[in-house]
């Protein structure tokens, strides 16, 4: 991470200061500092400017009391034991399922040889319709086309 | 909570001051810091440690899960579509799609890495007593494709972004605004690759910072191949898809965008005007999955929804 860091910063275009600051004669007022004119693309400036500084723009670690760490905890531990639930549950139905095939094909050979075969054979196998879509909780309105033949 | 208290309550003094012909401090009411407040935040407050600084060293890190942890991300607020779609129903249709019947009461056959590696033809002495010779064509032997069952259907493991900037050679801007970009689509940081051999045609030299790459994995992977799949390629211009003949041969498949196709992804084309236009780069997305070759790692990103064109090579 170091490395990047330096790495971004290595050759940012740093404040380069006026050769020739402009004379004022309107004004009494001196100018002391030297004028600073910035150099390049801002756009990129920007860029470089948020890479380089995250951990000012990043929330400080968030500080608890005892009963309000407490309830994170026991949260934490309900959501993990679900999510474990969750994946049991899912490794079972997927176990059923592939217990299932298993005993229908070993039924089939009893049945009839060959359509064994064909159900055992890798070829022809085919794959997902290219019309498979992720459900969503929020369709268009005229998103779904049933007039609609694969051409 | 007496005894907790007990350690911040003044000593107020037992003994009569008369007696013994001393002025006691005793705090007023006002002063009470415990009795003013209701709510107070717990006496001991643990500092994370900025840096970690070894696994000897006496203060460690908090685990990511606290929320006082440096690395603590709150969350997940949402479910991701993509996970669940997975879940749901490509999980079970890739069972049946990559179904290997095995008999109940018979061995599956296992694979000796002797029998993989071929013999020496013997032809000169030297030949006694080496070890085995390697595969044709190369010193890397193929992944094995283990039986399917239940337990190792595939699935995705990550994903990477990688871009290689040839303009950051010239000027390193090029290189900040690749990694700007990829970290706005990605969510996460990238990091600088540097150049691991001199090409003199390219005037490339070893060393040099030459692009940016990001890894992600769970739920940021999700995300990103679902925004990926429903937003940006079906907005492409006459998208044909993968090429059908990508992979590496042990199930991780990789696919390319052009600068003009990154500028598709929301998160870039939300703040377009803060991107110089001809820094943006294109970039190749690489999808990890726990295939162990490329025909069922294609199955899987075809229920995803991603099109592969041209030869299918497996």
């Amino acid at each position: 991470m170091n490395r990047i860091a330096s790495f971004f910063t290595r050759a940012t275009a740093r404040p380069v200061v006026a050769a020739t600051p402009a004379k004022q004669t309107t004004t009494l007022v001196r100018s002391y500092a030297k004028k600073v004119v910035q150099q390049g693309d801002p756009r990129v400036r920007m860029i470089r400017y948020f890479l380089n500084h995250p951990a000012e723009h990043t929330p400080r670690p968030l500080k608890f009391g005892t009963l309000r760490a407490l309830r994170h905890w026991t949260i934490h531990r309900a959501w993990q034991l679900f999510r474990k639930q969750q994946r049991e549950a899912r490794e079972k139905e997927l176990e059923r399922q592939y217990n299932k095939m298993r005993d229908a094909v070993e039924a089939l050979k009893t049945v009839d040889e060959r359509l064994y075969r064909i159900a055992i054979s890798k070829k022809e196998v085919g794959t997902f319709p290219i019309e498979l879509r992720i459900p969503t909780d929020t369709p268009p309105r005229n998103g779904w086309n049933a007039g609609w033949k694969r051409s | 909570m007496s005894s907790l208290f007990a350690a911040v309550r003044p000593q107020v003094a037992r003994v009569s001051t008369a007696t013994l012909g001393i002025r006691t401090y005793r705090p007023k009411t006002s002063e009470l810091h415990w009795k003013r407040t209701g709510r107070r935040r717990a006496q001991y407050q643990f500092r994370v440690p900025r840096y970690f600084r070894g696994p000897l060293h006496p203060i460690q890190p908090p685990k990511p899960s606290e929320p006082n942890s440096r690395e603590f991300v709150p969350g997940p607020f949402s479910r991701e579509r993509l996970e669940d779609h997975y879940h749901n129903t490509i999980a079970s249709d890739l069972l049946v799609l990559t179904y290997t019947h095995q008999a109940p009461g018979v061995e599956p056959k296992k694979n000796d890495i002797k029998q993989r590696l071929r013999e020496w033809d013997d032809s000169s002495p030297y030949h006694k007593n080496r070890p085995l010779r390697g595969p044709r064509g190369g010193t890397v032997l193929g992944l094995l494709d283990k039986p399917r069952t239940f337990r190792n259907v595939p699935g995705l493991t990550g994903i990477t972004v990688h871009t290689m900037v040839k303009g950051a050679m010239q000027d390193n801007a090029h290189l900040a605004v690749a990694g700007m970009v990829v970290q706005s689509i990605t969510g996460v940081r990238g990091t600088v690759v540097f150049a691991k051999k001199s090409v003199a045609p390219f005037d490339l030299r070893a060393g040099r910072a030459i692009g940016i790459k990001a890894n992600m994995q769970g739920q940021l992977a999700y995300r990103f191949l679902g925004n990926l799949i429903d937003v940006v390629m079906p907005r492409i211009k006459e998208y044909k898809g993968a090429k059908g003949t990508s992979g590496d041969s042990s199930g991780n498949i990789t696919f390319g965008f052009t600068p003009e196709q990154v500028i598709l992804f929301p998160e870039i084309e939300v703040n377009y005007d803060m991107y110089p236009p001809k820094m943006i780069p294109g970039m190749h997305i690489t999808v990890h999955t726990s295939a162990n070759n490329d025909k069922e790692a294609r199955k899987l990103l075809q229920g995803f929804g991603i099109p592969f064109y041209g030869k299918i090579r497996d």
